[in-house]
């Protein structure tokens, strides 16, 4: 899927209404003087890099300061964007940045262990997840969407994770960004994605069976 | 074969429909043949469903205001620093200047030091300070060359060393040769190079010139060489007590002399001379251009062969006084007219 194609998939819930000017032309706006086409790129894409911080660090205090601090970040560095890659990938690049960062301070966020987790699941937690992974008629995400119990074993095995598999798979399955933008916004090559992304999904997928036992 | 990690990141390629044709063709027909495979590619389309399931989370409300708010902090907080840069900029600024101030100083001074010692001890340089030649026989005065001089300018005062002669006439016509040999003076144009006590006093004429000028000087004494009993020219030679005389010298003899380029010179070419004319050789040659010929069957052994120069005329010596009146040698002649009783003394 290409940038332009994700911003559009993504138009109806990033920002509440239709964006038809370009990041491009809104970055040379703002260049120029114009505050509200950077304002019209905040709004465009504040839902999109709150989202995906979120599923990150999984603390939404700590998502809300890590996008206004990508924004803030994005203002300043603003006249060093030199337009190589697109505003998306560029923005999204800090914000992944900034939160890895914060994670590897691992100051706020507070894991609990996997085992206990599993052991908080109750019966009801795990027949739906069992349900899920033996359904093969379940493929279908809006279905299971307003299941709060996957949601919530989904959010905990995503944070069960390292750093850098989660960023990868929030970034392919929760902002169904492409390949080769990961590889833009992460700094590595197309081959690192791809193991990154096989070796992520391997591991949620032994997380999740684990809740089952 | 395919490996199966390469399988999975296929897989998962499959799903993200991220695989060219080629590859898409190959995994479904591994999809299709191998179970393991298949469920393998289920186990991961749920876990992609279930991380698409998530909820998309809105921004906080007021996110925008949040950052405009973060950004006036920022801006406020980089005025300050700004402020305490601008304070420790001009004390930068200032010393910058001092010490462009001082470079500039020193730089001044070098270059000062550099002119002076380039330029100031050619202007200190004192000509070479002469006496005025009244003696008779005046001492040849050392150049005055300042220890202060480089090598160069010793070296060009040398070679600036002047001629010292003295050209010695009897007669018995002291009044009219008096008369002669100042008109002849006044003629060369050389009234200005005679000395003061010449003037006044009869029979001691003092010039100091150019050898282009004595040149002149001589052609015009030419015409009456012949009232002159016995002129002698007496040469200052390099050692101060051991003078060179040239008896029954003509006038081209003494203008050859003097017309050499150099000190050395004109004395080799006096030494010559004398030594020809005490052989007599000289004089019966008189004026006349002088050739010297073995063939002769005199004995020359000791008398120098050589080819003098072409004598000048009055209008080629005008010519090239005029052209440069002060080139050549730097010449002091002491003209000494002495009366005897008559020309058979």
């Amino acid at each position: 899927m290409t940038e332009t194609a994700n911003i559009d998939a993504h138009s109806k819930w990033s920002s509440g209404k239709p964006v038809s000017i370009d990041d491009a032309t809104l970055v040379k706006r703002y260049r120029h003087g114009d505050s509200e086409a950077m304002e019209t790129l905040i709004i465009k894409y504040q839902n999109r890099i709150y989202n995906t911080v979120l599923k990150i660090c999984a603390n939404p205090d700590d998502a809300a300061e890590l996008t206004q601090d990508t924004f803030v970040k994005v203002i300043e560095k603003i006249e060093q964007f030199q337009g190589r890659s697109g505003f998306y990938t560029w923005a999204f690049r800090i914000a992944v940045n900034l939160t890895l960062n914060y994670c590897k301070r691992g100051v706020k966020i507070r894991f609990t262990s996997l085992d206990a987790e599993i052991d908080r699941a109750d019966s009801r937690v795990k027949g739906a997840l069992r349900q899920f992974l033996t359904d093969d008629n379940v493929t279908d995400p809006a279905r299971i969407a307003g299941t709060n119990e996957l949601g919530e074993l989904a959010v905990k095995a995503l944070m069960a994770l390292d750093d850098t598999h989660r960023a990868v798979v929030v970034l392919r399955d929760v902002e169904s960004m492409s390949y080769a933008d990961i590889s833009r916004v992460l700094e590595v090559n197309l081959g690192t994605v791809k193991s990154r992304l096989s070796r992520a999904r391997n591991n949620l997928r032994e997380i999740l069976e684990a809740f089952l036992k | 074969m395919i490996e199966k990690g390469n399988i999975d990141e296929m897989l998962n390629g499959y799903i993200d429909g991220e695989l060219s044709t080629r590859q898409m063709t190959e995994i479904k027909r591994l999809i299709r043949n191998d179970q393991q495979i298949a469920e393998k590619l289920k186990e991961l389309q749920k876990c992609k469903v279930l991380l698409q399931s998530l909820p998309k989370e809105q921004a906080p409300a007021g996110m925008m205001d949040d950052i405009k708010a973060a950004m006036e902090r920022k801006t406020l907080l980089s005025s300050e620093t700004l402020s305490f840069d601008q304070q420790q900029g001009s004390k930068h600024l200032i010393l910058r200047k001092i010490a462009s101030v001082a470079a500039m100083v020193v730089l001044m001074a070098v270059l000062g030091a550099v002119v002076y010692m380039v330029v100031a001890p050619q202007g200190r340089s004192v000509e070479p300070t002469v006496s005025e030649p009244i003696a008779l026989a005046p001492t040849e005065p050392a150049a005055v060359v300042t220890t202060a001089e480089p090598a160069k300018e010793a070296v060009a005062t040398v070679e600036a060393r002047p001629f010292y002669a003295r050209l010695e006439l009897k007669t018995s016509q002291l009044e009219s040769i008096d008369a002669v040999i100042k008109k002849s003076i006044a003629e060369a144009g050389l009234t200005n190079k005679l000395s003061g006590a010449s003037e006044q006093s009869k029979g001691l004429y003092v010039i100091s010139c150019s050898s282009q000028n004595l040149s002149l000087l001589l052609a015009q004494m030419q015409r009456n060489w012949n009232k002159f009993k016995a002129p002698t020219l007496v040469v200052n030679s390099d050692s101060s007590d051991k003078q060179i005389k040239v008896k029954d010298v003509t006038t081209n003899q003494i203008a050859e002399i003097v017309g050499s380029d150099t000190l050395e010179g004109s004395l080799e070419t006096a030494r010559e001379f004398a030594l020809l004319n005490k052989s007599g050789i000289g004089g019966l040659l008189g004026n006349q251009e002088m050739i010297v010929d073995d063939s002769t069957g005199n004995d020359l052994t000791a008398i120098p062969k050589r080819i003098p120069k072409p004598k000048l005329t009055w209008d080629e010596a005008a010519k090239t006084a005029d052209k440069d009146s002060e080139s050549g040698l730097r010449v002091y002649l002491t003209i000494v007219v002495e009366e005897i009783q008559n020309d058979n003394e």
